[in-house]
């Protein structure tokens, strides 16, 4: 077992090379902006843009830029911004509160909702109820996004005055700021939340001990939330896990349109404005999140279902 | 160990929620429209991070808030400077009353004198930075300055810092060669500065009220290093109590140790009908504690601005149907909530670029270039840009580079290819080989931002084209991006405009100097031998009639050439709640807190009678 | 999943118990032909766009430029300045833009622009999934080690953040775009395939075919790869309606198309329509939007349960 997971870890290596890979590729090739340049102003001379080109290694051999790229991740030193100039880890501290007080309760909430919903499923399948969620689901699904925000902001905070348009604030009275973006989250991912659960549910509801459980005479309700809702947890956990990542980063367009200071903002806009030292690392930040939830749900297999070998 | 650190710095940061403050009710709330890029003056050049520093940091000079055309006076001076006749030697005798804000960085915490010593770090530190964006300012123009930045050049880049892109300018190894005498920056005494240049510069004056300009004191900057621009230290009227660039936000509480200043007692024509002179010799600042807000968004901004939140607001196109009758009259929603409108003209010039190395319609191309040029010149509807675009209010034609409030302006040089004339179009593009716009191929025109209303205008712009048959493919930009094409010489067609940094005409025809091509300025990258001359002479003249003749002829040459087609020059509406008092828009300082006063009795009616209107 | 089901020998049959089940379902019956109707429009646009170009061009006359304006939606180019913003009439259904433009015509072009974007994008995805994913289901060993290895790192990246690098870096036209999804969405694609042809190669078929002496690429292309079409055509669906939708984010977001009328481009538009109060443009693009996204969702569900036998109840 440690074995595995110390091997696991090492995978880690790989990836991250591979993902500074891709990034240092996207964001070095200079087509997004020049990176020296955004420093330098209006009035500005191509010898001073050469030397700081060359003092900033810029103008190095590509294979030295990438070693020095991934020199930098393995460091562990973020660095500064390039646009703000200020330190990344700060940015990352104060941005995390933010992002988690959208994405955590919205997906809570979206979860639980979804999760019980998919009993419901589970227990009318094929009814009018099941259909009739089913296909809720799939309408709440077919919106875009962009839909659900513009809307959202224009009709429930504009025209009803129902919650404040935009902003946010780290006081008490934060909730207030946060329960738009929340519910517009919760809308947006219920509907393939709803159906993931309802799957796995009803993958549960064919096996044998469900049918042996009901042939014993165990009352309904019974099997439904204790049996079928107890084993469904391996995919509903296995769900959630690898959804945890996405909430570190928050909801990249609801900060943008909420002008929300947290992680999803703070990733857009150095992806947008070619803030390599943030994208660096919002990316790296991210992929390791990603390995570790993996990882986490594959032991959580083992302990789980013990046919599963590791290997 | 940094890692460490900063790791520690998270978990605490996240555990926290990044710190819960109490809500405190500012006396006023101003707002920007982008991130507040920090307070290193050497490092941010936007207009917004210029306004967020000009509350804490204080200049030589600033720019009289009433008076207009624009004008400058004293404030860390005790006048206005003493030039000599040969117009090279600029002596600035300075306030014996300036004391920086206390601060951990000073003995004691408490803030000591300002001295011109002061000005000549802060100002060596400026030029010296390799990635200081206000180098310009001083660089060959002050004598012996470009020689002392050669000298240090070398010791600062070998200290650089390659993960955090900082050259040490603050570094103890290098205060010898930071306190070498420049000859033409130096402080004969604590209370004298004196600048000499190398050649005369009859506007050098108002490059020392720009931002760049600060005075700071050098223990701050040895103290914070590079979170010095977190950790402002000035003697202006402010200090910054809260600030971090992703809280949309800067706290602004009173400095107790600001020198002191009345409010000015003269002003334009009209001022004083107006009331903007009521509080005149009374002491500044009015406001104890002021919020500088971010808002990025049109919409939440404007609402924003309803409810009272926010003491005043730029127009924009979005906001202006709400706000303006087609009439030009306030809608009757402002009337009644008493909003008044702040009428000034902008020294802003927009315009569409064309980039002078392309094979087709620039220098290469010859003749035939300038006729395809002159052509889309002609085609462009301006009236029509302006009513879409600006609400047919808020700008004025262009007929020139320079805007018609800016000294230098010649309003009896107007290009003829600034007004729209489809046939004469239509003809040029025939005389350059391309009848009907046919072998003439898709020109690419870069847009300078994505957004909805940057699309628009570069819409107005292919539709336009189109009547002349010239095809136009648009290409979306981020800034960066943006720059970096006009940098590289790559975009063909852009549209962008220019703010002046000073009211002078030289400031806009230093625009099409061929040696300022990109990256510098010279976004079009225009080259013309007489006129790099012209403006070579006309650079170091007085502004008068002899300076005139030669700006004219420079304008006649430019607007036969037409590196760019002219779009319009700006009129900046703000809208004013009826409370703020003393608000009115200055071009290059707009956000000056201390001038602002709020009447708060005034205030509070206007919010009971909305409350009770809802 | 991990218990090994009996065997469903799947064979011809399969399709023609598939149709026979979808065409039971009567709204995914009804699904499908919306999403034909749009495939028609699209059609139509895409044809209105080759006259502009065309007439542009002085190739063909004015009559052929009238008949596309009025039939072929090709008048999404056409300015009046007198007509800018007008609400919904006879003469303009769903109203004009800013530039007095017919906002019906830019949808339709839209949607031309979604569904060859989204068709071109599925395609490409599917087939960069399938051709890697069968490489390293079938081989093994360090080509699957690479493949897998290929498929987290693109997975490790957010999708968003890859998305609009990319299409920046090729310069935000349809094929940037194109690029830009397809490297983003062929993992899952990859990670089915892979999966079933590790399964598949195990098989007697298989094992028989081998024996016969046949060589890799048959035996892979001949005679598993029809085993793994059924999951391809739902990946097809799946992957159709998420670039559509992405496409939306990206050119709203403005790293997507800006030349052209696209769906994020109108939105973006009629975003600062709304606060005016004009809701023509927001609403039917809303709506065109939501109704193709919805028909496709409907129609790709029913085909999963027609087409994987697995997964039906």
């Amino acid at each position: 077992m440690m074995g595995y997971i110390l091997r696991r870890l090492l995978y880690v290596v790989p990836l991250v090379l591979g993902v500074s890979l891709v990034v240092f590729l996207i964001f070095d090739s200079g087509l997004l902006g020049d990176p020296a340049l955004s420093q330098l102003g209006k009035y500005t001379t191509a010898e001073d843009k050469a030397q700081l080109k060359h003092d900033m290694g810029l103008d190095d051999p590509i294979v030295v830029r990438y070693a020095h790229f991934v020199g930098r991740i393995a460091s562990l030193d973020l660095g500064r911004s390039s646009e703000y100039h200020v330190q990344v880890s700060e940015m990352l501290a104060r941005g995390i509160g933010p992002s988690l007080s959208i994405t955590l309760p919205a997906f809570l909430i979206a979860t639980t909702i979804a999760v019980s919903l998919s009993l419901i499923c589970a227990a009318f399948r094929g009814g009018p109820i099941d259909r009739g969620v089913l296909v809720a689901a799939v309408a709440l699904m077919s919106v875009s996004s962009l839909v659900y925000i513009i809307a959202g902001q224009y009709l429930l905070a504009h025209r009803l005055d129902l919650f404040p348009t935009e902003g946010f604030s780290r006081g008490p009275d934060a909730w207030r700021f946060v329960a738009l973006p929340v519910l517009i989250f919760v809308f947006l991912t219920i509907g393939p939340d709803l159906r993931f659960y309802r799957t796995a549910m009803l993958e549960e509801i064919k096996q044998d001990y469900v049918r042996t459980a009901r042939a014993k005479g165990v009352a309904p309700s019974r099997v439904l939330f204790v049996h079928v809702l107890r084993n469904g947890m391996i995919p509903i956990l296995t769900r959630v896990v690898v959804e945890l990542p996405f909430l570190f980063v928050g909801s990249i367009l609801l900060e943008k349109f909420f002008n929300i200071p947290g992680l999803g903002g703070i990733t857009i806009q150095g992806v947008l404005s070619n803030d390599m030292p943030v994208v660096r690392a919002m990316t790296f930040i991210f992929a390791i999140l990603l390995i570790v939830a993996n990882l986490l749900t594959d032991i959580a297999y083992t302990i789980a279902d013990p046919r599963v070998r590791l290997s | 160990m940094r890692w460490a650190r900063s790791l520690a710095v998270c978990v605490a940061m996240a555990a926290t929620g990044g710190g819960c403050e109490p809500a405190v009710e500012p006396d006023a709330r101003f707002v920007a429209t982008q991130e507040i890029k920090g307070f290193d003056p050497v490092f941010t050049s936007d207009s917004y991070a210029a306004g967020a520093q000009k509350q804490v940091y204080e200049y030589l000079v600033e720019v009289h808030p009433l008076k207009r055309p624009l004008e400058l006076m004293p404030l860390l001076a005790e006048s206005m400077p003493e030039v000599s006749t040969d117009g090279l030697t600029y002596t600035f005798r300075l306030r014996d009353d300036a004391y920086f804000q206390d601060d951990p960085c000073f003995p004691g915490g408490k803030g000591r004198k300002v001295t011109a010593h002061d000005f000549v770090w802060c100002f060596k530190r400026l030029a010296a930075i390799p990635t200081s964006v206000g180098r310009w300012i001083f660089a060959g123009k002050v004598r012996g300055l470009d020689d002392w930045v050669e000298r240090i050049r070398k010791p600062l880049r070998e200290r650089l810092d390659t993960v955090n892109a900082w050259y040490p300018f603050e570094h103890p190894d290098l205060r010898p060669i930071v306190a070498e005498e420049v000859p033409g920056l130096r402080a004969p005494d604590d209370r004298t500065l004196r600048f000499e240049l190398t050649q005369p510069h009859p506007v050098f004056t108002w490059l020392l009220a720009m931002n760049y300009g600060a005075v700071y004191p050098r223990e701050a900057v040895e103290r914070h290093g590079m979170e010095f621009l977190n950790h402002p230290v000035g003697c202006g009227p402010y200090r910054v109590e809260n600030y971090f660039v992703y809280d949309k936000k800067v706290v602004y509480v009173r400095n107790r140790n600001w020198h002191g200043q009345r409010f000015p007692s003269e002003g334009a024509p009209g001022d004083r009908e107006a009331g903007l002179l009521d509080d005149a010799g009374k002491e500044l600042p009015f406001l104890d504690r002021v919020e500088f807000v971010v808002v990025p968004n049109t919409q939440p901004r404007w609402l924003k601005f309803l409810e009272g939140d926010l003491e005043w607001i730029e127009t924009e196109k979005e906001i202006w149907g709400k706000a303006m009758t087609s009439e030009g009259r306030l809608t009757a929603e402002l009337a009644a909530k008493g909003v008044r409108v702040d009428r000034q003209p902008r020294q802003n010039a927009a315009f569409t670029g064309f980039n002078m190395t392309d094979k087709v319609i620039g220098a290469p191309a010859g003749d035939r270039g300038r006729k395809v040029r002159q052509a889309m010149s002609l085609a462009f509807d301006r009236a029509h840009f302006i009513k879409v675009m600006r609400n047919g209010t808020w700008a004025e034609p262009a007929f020139g580079p320079i805007p018609s409030n800016v000294p230098g302006y010649q309003a009896d040089v107007k290009s003829p290819y600034a007004t729209r004339d489809i046939e004469k179009a239509k003809r040029l593009l025939t005389e350059a080989g391309y009848p009907e716009g046919r072998g003439l191929p898709v020109l690419k025109y870069e847009m300078s931002n994505s957004d909805a209303v940057t699309r628009n205008g570069a819409e107005i712009f292919k539709n336009c084209m189109a009547d002349a048959g010239i095809r136009i493919e648009l290409s979306s930009n981020q800034w960066p991006q943006f720059i970096s094409k006009i940098d590289k010489k790559e975009a063909q067609i852009f549209g962008m405009s220019w703010n002046a940094d000073y009211p002078d005409a030289e400031n806009f025809l230093q625009l099409f100097y061929g040696p300022n091509g990109a990256p510098g300025s010279n976004g079009t990258n225009y080259s013309n031998e007489r006129y790099d001359e012209l403006y070579r002479r006309m650079a170091v003249m007085q502004p008068g009639a002899a300076r005139d003749v030669v700006i004219r002829e420079m304008l006649v040459i430019l607007n036969e050439d037409c590196p760019m087609s002219y779009t319009d020059y700006r009129v900046q509406y703000c809208f004013v709640q009826p409370w703020l008092k003393n608000f009115k828009y200055t071009d290059l300082d707009p956000w000056l807190f201390k001038y602002c006063r709020i009447d708060r009795e005034e205030k509070e009616r206007r919010m009971a009678l909305a409350g009770s209107r809802r | 999943m991990t218990d090994a089901a009996p065997v469903v020998v799947k064979g011809v049959s399969l399709w023609s118990d598939a149709y026979r089940r979808l065409k039971r379902e009567r709204l995914a019956v009804v699904c499908f032909f919306v999403v034909v109707a749009y495939v028609v429009i699209a059609l139509m646009a895409k044809g209105g766009q080759a006259v502009n170009a065309l007439h542009a061009s002085g190739k063909v006359g004015d009559g052929a430029k009238s008949f596309a304006d009025a039939v072929l939606f090709a008048g999404y180019e056409a300015k009046d300045n007198e007509q800018s913003e007008k609400p919904p009439s006879l003469e303009h259904p769903f109203g004009t833009n800013v530039h007095g433009q017919d906002v019906l015509d830019r949808i339709a072009n839209g949607a031309g622009i979604a569904i060859v974007l989204g068709m071109s994008v599925a395609a490409m995805a599917v087939f960069i999934g399938m051709l890697l994913g069968a490489a390293a289901g079938w081989f093994g060993k360090w080509v699957d080690e690479a493949v897998v290895w290929l498929y987290s790192t693109v997975s490790s990246i957010p999708d968003v953040m890859l998305m609009i690098g990319i299409a920046f870096m090729f310069g935000r036209t349809f094929t940037s775009l194109l690029i830009a999804m397809s490297v983003t969405y062929w993992v899952g694609v990859c990670r089915v395939v892979r999966g079933e042809f590790f399964k598949l190669k195990e098989r007697d078929y298989v094992l028989a075919a081998r024996a016969l002496g046949f060589g890799n690429a048959r035996i892979m292309f001949a005679h598993v790869a029809p085993n793994v079409a059924h999951i391809l055509i739902i990946m097809f669906t799946l992957l159709f309606v998420e670039a559509v939708k992405a496409e939306v984010v990206l050119s709203f977001l403005g790293v997507g198309l800006s030349n052209e009328p696209s769906w994020g481009i109108i939105i973006q538009d009629a975003e600062n329509e709304l606060m005016r109060g004009q809701w023509w443009q927001m609403t039917f693009t809303s709506v065109a939007l939501f109704g193709i996204v919805l028909a496709l969702q409907v129609f790709g569900d029913a085909l999963r349960d027609a087409l994987d036998p697995r997964l039906r109840h």
